[in-house]
């Protein structure tokens, strides 16, 4: 019974640490007044960007840890969202909204 | 020569996409759901081994799952049949049996990236002979990084016999650690924790197991295996059980 008690605990104290920890969202930064500006260098309004955040926070953990952007060059992005649509179940629109808002996050 | 197999495999592997809705762990569940239109099926095999009262035990429980993302926060999923096969002085009617159907729904609260952590539900219902069976989840994650730490509590409600008048309760928590070594290859351990409830009455005692795991990923295969040693001496539970996961994506 004190194993049981002692593993609860443990168990217990575990998940309120992870209920305080920070979020960890340098690879996909907020949408921000700077970031609204370098989408719309790139003609991406808020709106979009938005929305390629949102798909990059819900689809690409799916399957791994999400990139430094910055680490890419634009060409190099392209190509990796264009394989990557495929099993993300990304259609043409969301493609592009994931597209532009990696292009503006790594401009940052 | 398995040095040169080795060499090959890591060769190919990051040649091939990473395919999407694989699990890291094969008993704790991530909160993360499949995109909406994909369709998978997963295969469990489950082998368990040697009791304490019965060093002759042996189990080994299948499962063919079909899983469906339907919304980005919401994934059903069909387990077209539970049957096992056990054997060991302890068992009852040695052989082939099966359990039952079952119907999965996760749906998903919070991100575990973008929000201080990620949340989701899960409710499974199935049925059986003589059997009904309701799991109800709590899904807790926090990805830090490459690193994954997933928490799920579980309560489950079981219903047997003629007139099912059984009543069989369980309460389970189990926590996963997982690093990504690569998008296609993973290492973690986890750990579960069952307090059998019967009769809705006293608490049994706490069983503990655990254990490391592996997951693997190419193209639109992936596979996970994890092995988990009791900690715990309960002498109606297996000392060992491995657990392995296949998964194809359509």
């Amino acid at each position: 019974m004190t194993t049981t008690r002692t593993l609860s605990g443990l168990l217990a104290v575990v998940a309120l640490l992870l209920a305080g920890c920070e979020s960890t969202t340098s690879n996909a930064p907020p949408i921000s007044p700077a970031l609204i500006s370098a989408g719309s260098r790139q003609y991406a309004d808020a709106r979009l960007l938005t929305e390629g955040r949102s798909l990059l926070l819900d689809r690409c953990i799916q399957c791994h840890a999400l990139p430094e952007t910055a680490k890419f060059p634009p060409d190099r992005l392209r190509v990796i969202v264009a394989t990557m649509a495929g099993r993300a179940n990304l259609k043409a629109g969301e493609r592009e909204a994931v597209l532009q808002y990696l292009l503006a996050a790594r401009s940052l | 020569m398995k040095c040169l197999a080795l060499l090959l495999v890591a060769a190919i592997l990051p040649t091939l996409p990473a395919y999407g809705g694989a699990r890291r762990f094969t008993y704790v569940y991530e909160v993360t759901t499949s995109p909406p239109g994909d369709v998978e099926i997963e295969n469990w095999v489950t082998w368990k081994t040697r009791k304490p009262e019965d060093h002759s035990f042996r189990q080994v429980d299948f499962r063919h799952e079909l899983e469906f993302g339907i919304t980005n926060k919401l994934q059903a999923a069909v387990y077209l049949a539970d049957w096992n096969y056990h054997d060991g002085t302890s068992v009852e009617n040695p052989g082939y049996s099966y359990t039952g159907s079952a119907l999965e729904l996760i749906y998903n609260f919070t991100n575990p990236v973008a929000d201080p952590i990620g949340f989701s539900v899960y409710e499974e219902i199935q049925v059986g002979y003589r059997r009904f069976e309701l799991e109800s989840k709590l899904l807790a994650q926090k990805n830090f990084g490459r690193w994954v730490l997933a928490y799920n509590a579980t309560l489950e409600a079981e219903w047997e016999g003629e007139g099912l008048e059984e009543r069989v309760g369980e309460f389970q928590q189990s926590l996963g650690l997982s690093y990504e070594v690569s998008p296609h290859l993973l290492f973690g351990a986890e750990g579960l924790h069952e307090i059998a409830l019967p009769e809705w009455s006293a608490a049994g005692k706490g069983k503990f197991f655990a254990g490391p795991n592996v997951s693997v990923r190419a193209g639109k295969y992936w596979g996970t295996l994890s092995a988990l040693a009791q900690v715990t001496g309960a002498r109606d539970e297996p000392d060992l059980q491995v657990r392995a996961i296949f998964g194809f994506s359509f």
